[in-house]
């Protein structure tokens, strides 16, 4: 039970994951940051969902979902590894008003 | 269990038993109880009354009158479907030319969305707030890496659940 709550966390932070990342990529880097994951993460979700009600939840549906889950996950992965490392991620300061290119800075 | 056959068969008033049907029409009568489950074969199927249990119906044209109820599962195949009586069972129908549960697919698919839509923004937000530079670069390593994340993303989505049950087996049959 606890390994499958543990799954359920880690797709639904895989699948937030990619859609923040569809949203830097739609919009432009000056976007408020909050504002492009909503757009990325709305969008994503709806997407997913006209797929599973056109394809009626088959095997399709089931491999794109697994896909958005593999790659969330995956980048995740990625960079846990490289920060257990010591290059990377957590090390800058939370801006005050983010965008994905102040956080960059 | 009560067998009923013919060029058409009309059911009135309470079968206390199974009922199967096989007909040329069939149908089961508003003030048609039937105490038990039962089966319906035949072209046209019409349910008006109650049904007690699960009913399952192999039909060309299905009529579902609204009103008619079946306290079990409803299980149906018909290539003209009429559910108007399915508002109180929906949870509980299956068509089997589809294998769709209900006949708000939408309706239940649409509440999905709302789900996982919710969940994901609170956490996608929820992230954004505790680790943005953390979140950037995992963003960045799905951009610039997509097939390399995917592929790791892959492996480690179907070996971790492995690697965990085999480590619970270990531990359990060492200790």
């Amino acid at each position: 039970m606890l390994l499958l709550a543990l799954w359920l966390v880690l797709t639904i932070l895989s699948t937030a994951l990619v859609g923040i990342a569809i949203g830097r990529r739609l919009l432009k880097p000056q976007t408020n940051s909050y504002l492009s994951s909503l757009v990325g993460i709305g969008g994503l979700q709806l997407i997913l969902w006209v797929a599973s009600l056109l394809l009626g939840g088959g095997v399709v549906s089931g491999l794109l979902v697994l896909f958005v889950v593999a790659l969330g996950f995956g980048a995740l992965a990625l960079t846990i590894w490289t920060s257990l490392r010591g290059h990377g991620a957590g090390v800058s300061p939370a801006p005050a008003m983010p965008t994905f290119a102040s956080t960059a800075a | 269990m009560r067998v009923a056959s013919g060029g058409t068969a009309t059911i009135r008033g309470e079968v206390q038993r199974t009922l199967s049907v096989a007909a040329t029409s069939a149908r089961l009568e508003k003030n048609g109880r039937i105490g038990r489950s039962t089966q319906f074969a035949a072209n046209d199927v019409t349910l008006a009354g109650q049904v007690s249990e699960d009913a399952l119906v192999a039909a060309t044209k299905f009529d579902f009158v609204a009103g008619a109820v079946v306290s079990g599962k409803l299980t149906y195949q018909a290539e003209t479907p009429l559910l108007a009586g399915t508002a109180a069972t929906s949870e509980r129908v299956t068509n089997l030319v589809t294998n769709q549960q209900g006949s708000n697919v939408v309706t239940s698919k649409l509440g999905g969305l709302l789900f996982t839509l919710l969940t994901s923004l609170v956490t996608g937000l929820l992230l954004l707030l505790i680790a943005p530079a953390a979140i950037r670069t995992a963003t960045d390593q799905a951009i610039r890496y997509p097939w390399a994340s995917s592929g790791w993303g892959l492996l480690l989505f179907l070996m971790l659940p492995v690697v965990a049950v085999l480590l619970a087996l270990v531990t359990v049959f060492t200790a």
